[in-house]
């Protein structure tokens, strides 16, 4: 099977150009499910050490990972099992279970037709990982998410900057100890406001003039009881660490 | 349009600012491109200003609740986005909608398809310069968006797929009016073609432009009509089949040459194919139910009046809302994609048994093509960026959650 399959990989046209029939029936799903689970524990007999647990569910097979080899594990799944499309990257919060995080690989072979799931464990206090750029360029900007929800740190990164969050933010919200409601009004905001009504300069300019009429609306209200709420900023600065709040 | 901030650095090369708000951005998308004379040399994608946290917010709401967030994703196409948040689910509870809601969900998904493909092919033909095509397409889009609401009372933001089945039974006549149009629009597909297709300028500025190889395309993971105009084979409707599609007849459309205007072919071929599988559902319609009894839904207006009381089959739907603590879903997780208008969109689920998810991770195809744009770019023109931006057919609302 392995020499096949490099074989077809060793093809620069490999089969992604191929027009097979549908797989539909109950039976052909198992079939596929099975063929995953065989690869799964393939991986489990080459990487001993590394493969802690192997998981059906739904139809789906996952295999829970260290983390310290995570590169070699994807690789030898991309280059000989011909896992070549990276569905998804994302990260995973278990708080307070340790270790805390997972990075969760969701692979699929389109020309075999084959779903694999790797899930990486990340603890809280090393919460990096290698990096899976070079593998798959596509998982660049998922890898930037990941660092910018949870705050782990992928080692080889090219470009590892926040990407949805705006830079200076601080704390990473998809975290289960950060707020759904969030205690601090963003630092490019307030600038605005301080701008707009408090700025002695602008006092009887447009916007200013615009501002007073606007003191009663409930957007203006919205914005100052942010604005006390800022003074507890430093207290969820602290909290940010992963201590309760 | 937008201001632009123009920095030079040396005589040669200057970066200039586009966006975010740029009509031909698509959206609050930022671009910070680096050029030579007029040459791309360098560009750099910044998005996240229409960012809403979809993704946190849903870990608050309960399994049917959380979908009104997922509406907000692709606006213009949110019937397949609550479509593949409800197969999500549907699999990770293991239940499976009645036959007819089947075939209902695939037609209203092809219907989002033809809408959404046409509002890419006004705009993208609209920032290339041809105007007509533009007042064409929204006339056909403004026909569907009606029908949306014939169907289920919203146009946009419709929210009619349920977990299990959907919302409301369509009616024959609302069929009969669908049927009489789709005939109209496979018609209406080949006018189109007769602006564009042949048409020198838009073969000058599309042909060639954005090329990349099916093997870049695989590695960066892009999807849907933009991998396929590279030439390869993947679409989630034939490699995963949910709902109807395995029951329907349809080819799907294969670029060569993966530049621009394969992508234009390919999209145009997929309207076609989407009337088609249109025309299949209203032909093979069953009759029966239209929800599955194990729905956790228990808002239901043909069922509102029945009393819920412990040994009711809607009754673990009940508790999962009124009681958080109760394990009443399994716990695992489940990643489950559907073949969007715009691509792959992945929903990863992660179940600890409650009746809210606890993570949902929204795969956007939008936010993949957005990375894309540096590659595409490469050695290309400023005019040329703008032609790129409208084939990989990017929605922010999407790209950002």
């Amino acid at each position: 099977m392995a020499q096949e399959i490099e074989r077809f990989l060793d093809n620069e046209q490999f089969s992604i150009f191929q027009q097979n029939n549908i797989l539909d029936s109950h039976a052909d799903r198992e079939k596929q499910t099975n063929e995953s689970f065989k690869i799964a524990l393939k991986l489990r007999d080459l990487f001993p050490e590394e493969v802690i647990e192997i998981n059906r569910f739904g139809g789906q097979v996952s295999a829970t990972v260290r983390k310290e080899k995570i590169k070699e594990i994807l690789q030898y799944l991309k280059e000989h099992e011909g896992f070549n499309h990276l569905q998804d990257l994302c990260g995973v919060d278990y708080y307070p279970e340790k270790p805390r995080f997972e990075v969760v690989y969701n692979l699929y072979s389109i020309w075999r037709r084959l779903h694999i799931r790797i899930k990486a464990k990340i603890s809280e206090e090393e919460s990096e990982i290698d990096s899976v750029t070079e593998l798959w360029s596509g998982a660049n900007w998922h890898e930037r998410e990941c660092f910018d929800m949870f705050g782990i740190r992928f080692l080889g990164h090219p470009d590892l900057r926040r990407i949805l969050m705006p830079e200076d933010w601080n704390g990473h919200p998809l975290k289960k100890d950060y707020p759904l409601r969030g205690k601090e009004l963003w630092r490019g905001f307030r600038e605005i406001i301080d701008l707009l009504f408090h700025n002695p300069e602008r006092q009887n300019s447009e916007e200013a003039t615009f501002s007073k009429n606007q003191r009663d609306s409930s957007v203006h209200r919205a914005l100052r009881n942010d604005e006390e709420v800022n003074q507890k900023d430093d207290e969820f600065a602290r909290n940010d660490k992963g201590e309760e709040i | 349009m937008g201001q632009l901030e123009i920095e030079k650095i040396d005589d040669t090369t200057f970066v200039l600012q586009m966006g975010p708000h740029h009509p031909a951005t698509h959206g609050v998308l930022k671009l910070l491109c680096e050029f030579e004379g007029e040459r791309v040399i360098k560009i750099k994608p910044d998005v996240g200003y229409l960012h809403r946290g979809v993704e946190k917010l849903s870990e608050s709401k309960t399994y049917p609740g959380a979908m009104t967030l997922t509406d907000r994703l692709d606006y213009i196409s949110s019937m397949t986005n609550n479509i593949g948040y409800c197969l999500a689910v549907e699999r990770l509870m293991g239940i499976e909608p009645p036959r007819r809601a089947k075939f209902i969900r695939t037609m209203v998904a092809e219907m989002t398809r033809l809408s959404s493909h046409l509002l890419w092919l006004a705009t993208h033909a609209l920032d290339i310069g041809a105007m007509t095509v533009f007042l064409y397409a929204f006339r056909e889009r403004e026909q569907i968006l009606q029908f949306f609401e014939k169907i289920c009372g919203a146009r946009l933001t419709v929210s009619y797929p349920r977990i299990g089945g959907v919302r409301v039974d369509v009616k024959k006549h609302v069929l009969d009016e669908i049927y009489t149009f789709i005939e109209l629009m496979i018609k209406r597909v080949d006018e189109y073609e007769t602006l564009l297709t042949e048409n020198r300028i838009w073969i000058a500025r599309t042909r060639g432009v954005g090329v990349i190889s099916p093997q870049d395309a695989v590695l960066l993971g892009l999807t849907g009509p933009v991998l396929r105009g590279s030439g390869v084979y993947y679409d989630i409707r034939k490699h995963m089949p949910y709902d109807a599609y395995s029951e329907v007849d349809f080819e799907v459309p294969l670029g060569e040459n993966g530049d621009t205007y394969d992508r234009y072919l390919c999209r145009i071929r997929e309207m076609r194919q989407s009337a088609l599988i249109v025309k299949q559902c209203i032909e093979k319609m069953p009759e029966g139910d239209i929800i599955s009894d194990k729905s956790p839904d228990i808002d239901l207006p043909y069922q509102s009046k029945r009393k819920i009381e412990p040994g009711d089959s809607l009754w673990s739907g009940f508790i999962a809302f009124s009681e958080e603590k109760q394990e009443i879903m399994p716990k695992g997780e489940i990643y489950s994609a559907i073949e969007a208008p715009k691509g792959e969109l992945g929903f990863y689920i992660v179940s600890d048994g409650s009746g809210k998810p606890y993570r949902m991770r929204v795969r956007a195809p939008s936010f993949i093509h957005i990375s894309a744009i540096p590659k595409l770019c490469e050695g290309h023109l400023l005019a040329d960026v703008i032609a790129i931006i409208g084939t990989l057919d990017i929605v922010m609302g999407e790209a950002d959650r």
